[in-house]
């Protein structure tokens, strides 16, 4: 019983912190972006724009619902809804700090990239249902890019699991405030796999240089094409807290979660630190290189990316037997 | 590997951007001055003693590309010089379908309409972009271009070959009250560097001297 | 009861009288109703419909000088998450039903803002058959913003108008601009047509007395405005005539310019200049390869803008070898004018002040608008 409302509590008020985040993530994107193009960004609601994501949902909110004709409408409405809870359930196991977690599992790294793989499925669903040829390529190539780059992915985590030897993220976690940050310690291949990790996470969140679902100039607008108001928004929010909650998974494994450098005043602010600088470096890197084309994306993926990965889990899995023995 | 090394200065410009100060202007508080000869809707003057400077005298109305300039005007002794003379009954410039190409303002021999630099507010029915006489003589007091129609008139002459010359055909009514109302270059023969052969003699042209 | 609201519409539904009684419900109401109003007004995202030059305005007001991100505008590709139109660009007849279906396809609520001449009425394009008369003959647009095009910042002016509309209309106080009675004059030349017989462009002396250009009792020229010397109406002197007479021509094609003599070309040009043509319209060439060597026709065009907006146009042939006389003498204008044609098509004007490359680099090799021009010519780049 206690469990239980322990999880309510836990739920309720990382949904609530994980929403406004990711609202005001959105905010210093748009503010990142303008400062990029030497523009000023949002600055006319609120002091410094800062309401600005609030001015947004209110117009969602009163934005028309259009189902298109043929359209599948269980599937149509059911797919925002799926993309932003499997993004927001990947974080009930996310260790914020050493107490701030929800569900301290034993297979929590299992459980974050099995529900990054199934977020193919809404993603999919949305593409599908629209009943339009630009959502539908646009789902297609989504779901190639998905499963492609789940391969890297996995491999780089697992060179995190060899090293620590447990995929409980808290232990993962402890094992590098003991022995030092995975992408520092073992010094080159950590920093390797980290990139690595980065790369797979900006295709896997569908994000510039890796966003040829959603690329506006082919595509209007990918699998988003057919969607209006809330759902609309809850579609862009879900990629959004994707990329948070990727970003904080990212801090956890490589950057030593809420471990500080030289274990200065290690707590939640670090966490917070690295998973805002991890986000904010995804819009970096989204303002400022150009979409890959299809093949080219395989071909990073297939040819480079995965043999690399996979030497990787071999020196860990070396370094394991003969150095931490 | 170039893509990479590519990537990697891409970065760098937009990292450097973000430490730069922007170069927005913000517009409902601070206006950018628009240009000397920028062209933006348009005025109608009046001369130095009060008299509307326009006669109605249609050459606007007929050069105009869109045909958007219509008026009418009658006759009546002015005032001031005591002379006939046109006066504006109604004058209407249309600027939902202006094109802003200046040449009612060059073709008017007595400089009376001219262009602002600052545009017409946008509107919410296609009646307020209609500029009526009212609106045109209020106009007035904004910010005027640096065209009128004996500048723009000037521009169209070659530079003058030499100074003995350009003295020679000056029309220059002595009764002329205002002092800038006689471009008119239709009436005065041009001062070209080429006399104009009257014969159909095939003069060779004489030789134009570059400056 | 019912209620009555200012609009005089009644509303009786036993809920809403119920809740209306309700205390402090009508306040919370209003209050989220301001919030969603400026949640409207401050999040407009922009579905930009730009076929010609004003899009390329439109994409300056989304760049960093005017950043319309400022007011939390963003561009979105799909009409589904649109909330403004801005239609800039001449619409034509074929474009005209997808542009009509994209804003079928925009949900509600939404507003259009047409940008430019063409958009707001067509322009001087409004009378040819492909092109509709103003993107309001389709759809209900809210805020015309003039130009030609606008300029960003006039552009980010018709934004903040919208807004103004917006706020007004959800706070109920919105009433529609009531059609002025000067208004009716718009309408005049607006809807005239180019075959209207009212606009023949030749002015004939009675017209011309209509108009005031000359006192109906005094006699032909005399001074009658200000002092001034009144406009010489020629009416009659028609450009044929001066070529059958002085130049001996007999030959007027017709549906082409007459050709003049290479030699009196330019005197033709200063007769034509003492009669009132003082614009120059245009300077055209045009190139002819033949076997014996490339031949060029070379057309002027001359404007008289006071004796009755007449066009004087001419052609001169050029063989091969051959240069034309420069014009730049006599109209300032024809200098760049002939120094286009001598960078496109290679044409020698004679007497020129400064005949050089006026578009393409000094080091461009061959002159690309000639017929027999490779388009696959090499060329140095340059930056």
């Amino acid at each position: 019983m206690q469990g239980l409302l322990r999880g309510l509590v836990y739920g309720g008020l990382i949904i609530t912190v994980l929403m406004t985040a990711t609202a005001w993530g959105m905010w210093l994107e748009r503010k990142l972006a303008a400062r990029m193009q030497s523009r000023i960004g949002p600055n006319v609601v609120g002091k410094f724009g800062l309401l600005q994501p609030v001015a947004d949902l209110m117009k969602l909110l009163q934005k028309e619902e259009i189902y298109p004709i043929g359209a599948d409408r269980l599937l149509f409405d059911l797919a925002p809804f799926l993309v932003t809870t499997f993004a927001i359930a990947t974080a009930a196991v996310v260790p914020f700090s050493a107490e701030a977690v929800g569900a301290d599992l034993d297979v929590g790294l299992l459980w974050v990239l099995a529900l990054g793989g199934l977020m193919v499925i809404p993603v999919w669903m949305a593409g599908w249902a629209s009943n339009n040829k630009f959502a539908l390529i646009g789902g297609m190539r989504a779901v190639a890019q998905s499963i492609s780059y789940g391969v890297p992915l996995v491999l780089t985590s697992l060179v995190a699991v060899v090293f620590t030897g447990t995929m409980s993220l808290s232990g993962i976690v402890k094992f590098q405030i003991e022995h030092g940050w995975l992408a520092l310690w073992p010094p080159g291949p950590g920093v390797v796999a980290f990139v690595l990790f980065y790369m797979a996470l900006l295709a896997e969140s569908n994000r510039i240089p890796f966003d040829i679902p959603e690329a506006e100039s082919e595509l209007v607008a990918g699998i988003t094409t057919e969607y209006t108001g809330m759902k609309f928004g809850l579609l862009y929010v879900g990629e959004y807290v994707h990329t948070m909650v990727g970003s904080a998974i990212a801090a956890v494994i490589f950057l030593g979660g809420w471990d500080g450098p030289f274990h200065i005043a290690s707590g939640l602010h670090w966490m917070v630190i690295k998973t805002v600088a991890l986000f904010a470096s995804v819009y970096w890197v989204r303002w400022s290189l150009l979409r890959f084309r299809s093949d080219q994306l395989m071909r990073l993926c297939w040819l480079y990316l995965v043999p690399v990965s996979l030497g990787l889990v071999v020196f860990a899995a070396l370094w394991r037997h003969f150095v931490l023995r | 590997m170039g893509y990479l090394l590519d990537s990697i200065r891409a970065l760098g410009v937009t990292a450097k951007n973000i430490g730069r100060k922007p170069v927005t202007v913000q517009f409902p508080k601070v206006i950018r001055e628009r240009q000397e000869r920028y062209r933006t809707s348009f005025a109608l003057l009046k001369d130095e003693q009060g008299e509307e400077r326009c006669v109605g005298c249609l050459a606007c109305e007929r050069i105009c590309p869109s045909q958007i300039i219509h008026m009418s005007s009658t006759k009546k002794e002015s005032p001031v010089t005591g002379k006939k003379r046109g006066y504006l009954d109604d004058f209407t410039l249309d600027m939902t379908a202006c094109i802003f190409c200046e040449l009612c303002v060059q073709v008017c021999p007595f400089d009376a309409i001219v262009m602002l630099k600052v545009p017409h507010e946008p509107g919410y029915v296609r009646e307020d972009l209609v500029l009526t006489m009212a609106k045109l003589y209020e106009n007035a007091e904004k910010p005027l271009t640096w065209g009128n129609g004996t500048k723009l008139m000037e521009m169209q002459e070659p530079p003058k070959p030499a100074p003995a010359q350009a003295a020679a055909p000056v029309p220059a009514p002595a009764a002329a009250p205002v002092p800038a109302a006689v471009p008119v270059p239709a009436a005065a023969p041009a001062p070209a560097p080429v006399p104009v052969p009257a014969s159909a003699a095939a003069a060779e042209p004489a030789k134009t001297e570059a400056p | 009861m019912a209620v009555i609201d200012e609009s005089g519409q009644a509303y009786d539904h036993p809920l809403y009288t119920t809740l209306i009684n309700v205390p402090g419900l009508s306040v919370a109401v209003a209050s989220i109703d301001q919030l969603l109003t400026w949640g409207a007004k401050n999040a407009l995202y922009i579905f930009p419909m730009a076929t010609s030059c004003c899009g390329i305005e439109f994409m300056a007001t989304a760049a960093a000088r005017v950043d319309i991100d400022r007011i939390g505008s963003i561009v979105r590709a799909t009409p589904r998450q649109a909330d403004v139109m801005v239609i800039a660009g001449t619409i034509t007849v074929k474009m005209a039903p997808k542009v009509k279906r994209l804003w079928d396809q925009m949900p509600e609520p939404k507003w259009a803002i047409a940008m430019g001449s063409c958009a707001i009425s067509g322009d001087f394009y409004r009378d040819l058959y492909p092109t509709v008369p103003g993107i309001d003959t389709i759809l209900p647009v809210d805020v015309y913003v003039p130009g030609c095009p606008p300029d960003p910042q006039a552009l980010m002016h018709g934004m903040l108008r919208l807004q103004e509309k917006i706020a007004a209309k959800q706070a109920g106080t919105w009433r529609a601009p009531e059609l002025r009675p000067e208004t009716e004059k718009m309408h005049g030349p607006a809807v005239r047509r180019i075959d209207d017989p009212e606009r023949d462009p030749a002015i004939t002396a009675e017209q011309s007395r209509q108009a005031g250009l000359q006192s109906p009792d005094a006699p032909e020229g005399e001074l009658d405005w200000r002092g001034a010397e009144p406009v010489p109406v020629q009416a009659a002197l028609e450009l044929e005539a001066l070529l059958r007479e002085r130049f001996g021509i007999e030959d007027f094609p017709a549906d082409s310019a007459p050709i003049v003599p290479r030699d009196r070309h330019l005197e033709l040009a200063n007769t034509l200049k003492a009669m009132g043509y003082s614009l120059l319209i245009y300077v055209v060439a045009s190139h002819w390869p033949k076997p014996e060597g490339d031949t060029f026709e070379v057309a002027y065009a001359l404007r008289s803008p006071n004796a009755g907006a007449k066009l004087a146009q001419w052609r001169v042939v050029l063989q091969p070898g051959e240069t034309i006389e420069s014009l730049a003498s006599v109209f300032a204008a024809a200098d760049w004018q002939e120094r286009e044609q001598y960078d496109l098509l290679g044409v020698h004007f004679a007497n020129h002040p400064d005949l050089r490359r006026i578009m393409l680099p000094e080091n461009w090799q061959g002159h690309p608008l000639r017929r027999d021009y490779a388009a696959d010519t090499a060329c140095r780049p340059w930056r």
